[in-house]
């Protein structure tokens, strides 16, 4: 692993990372803009699933009309995040919060996996105008907790380890 | 305007709270998260916004009513911003008040608020779901997003000159 890692650092993009003083804090504004348009979508549509806000539109159907917009920008984070860690690897491989982050963010996956194969198959009663089940309110409760973190990881990330 | 902003760069730094902020750990990052949050609260309902403006997203609901349910949003949201950036600016006091980056980003914030302002007054005329915004509020949807795109942009390049 580590021979990967180094591997990734010393190929072209890794040394231009590192190197170019403009590409980092470049990539990085990218990657800020790209993870608060994730997290700010992700939240109103949470705020939805968990019956805070906006019962009258169907859940089906917010998720349909927000969530391909979410997914560009959720691309976007994971193209230049990838960016960011070519300047660095080893050192990002070892750091606490860029681990927690990887974490939650497969977790965040999974939370979604969850409702969409099993929570979301009854949801012809429950998708407008009605209470919605305790499990889809965990799933939205769960998702904003974690994307919160994750933000909060991902500053970590910068004060535990120096820039370049 | 320089002589003043160094005046208050240099009481600033007098301050109890800018010592604590400087010295104690975690207050610079967990502010900082904070405020990132709060752009995600601020720039994501925009971008909702203007999707329905452009006739991209939320079709279900009128303009009126996605304006409506989000403002409030929106303006928290903003409030966290201008009172987690105050305490950011009271720890450093010369890195943001005399850097001509972040004198830029808060012109931009000035123009970003009146744009918003703008649309959501637009919006708030279109108020059953088959009407759709014209022109000139479209415009400022697109407008929006490019201004909290460079706003967001200078935040992080703060840090850097």
């Amino acid at each position: 692993m580590n021979e990967l890692f180094e591997a990734i650092g010393s190929s072209a993009v890794g040394d231009f990372m590192a190197a170019n003083p403009y590409a980092f804090p470049t990539v990085e504004s990218l990657h800020v803009m790209a993870i608060t348009a994730v997290l700010g979508v992700i939240v109103i549509v949470d705020l939805r699933l968990i019956g805070l806000a906006g019962t009258s539109y169907a859940i089906t159907r917010m998720a349909r009309t927000l969530l391909p917009a979410t997914w560009i920008a959720f691309l976007i984070a994971v193209v230049t995040g990838a960016l960011l860690f070519t300047s660095q690897p080893l050192t990002y491989a070892g750091n606490f919060s860029f681990r927690m982050k990887l974490a939650l963010i497969a977790a965040a996956g999974l939370n979604m996996m969850v409702f969409h194969f099993v929570t979301m198959r009854g949801i012809a009663q429950w998708d407008r105008d009605a209470p919605v089940p305790f499990a889809a309110k965990l799933a939205g409760g769960l998702s904003i907790a974690i994307w919160l973190m994750v933000v909060a990881f991902g500053r970590w990330i910068g004060f535990t380890m120096s820039p370049f | 305007m320089n002589d003043w902003l160094e005046g208050l760069t240099a009481w600033l730094e007098t301050t109890r709270l800018h010592v604590t902020v400087q010295t104690v750990e975690w207050v610079v990052p967990a502010v900082q998260t904070v405020h990132i949050l709060a752009i995600a609260a601020v720039f994501g309902s925009s971008l909702v916004l203007a999707l329905r403006t452009l006739g991209l997203a939320g079709t279900d609901w009128a303009p009126a009513r996605w304006s409506g349910q989000l403002r409030n949003w929106i303006v928290t949201g903003l409030v966290v911003l201008l009172l987690s950036g105050a305490l950011l600016i009271v720890g450093e006091p010369g890195r943001s008040l005399l850097n001509f980056t972040y004198q830029l980003k808060m012109l931009l914030l000035v123009g970003a608020i009146a744009v918003l302002a703008g649309m959501l007054r637009g919006m708030g005329r279109l108020d059953r779901p088959e009407l759709n915004a014209g022109g000139a509020v479209r415009l400022l949807a697109v407008v929006l997003i490019l201004l909290w795109l460079a706003i967001i942009a200078c935040g992080r390049w703060i840090a850097y000159s």
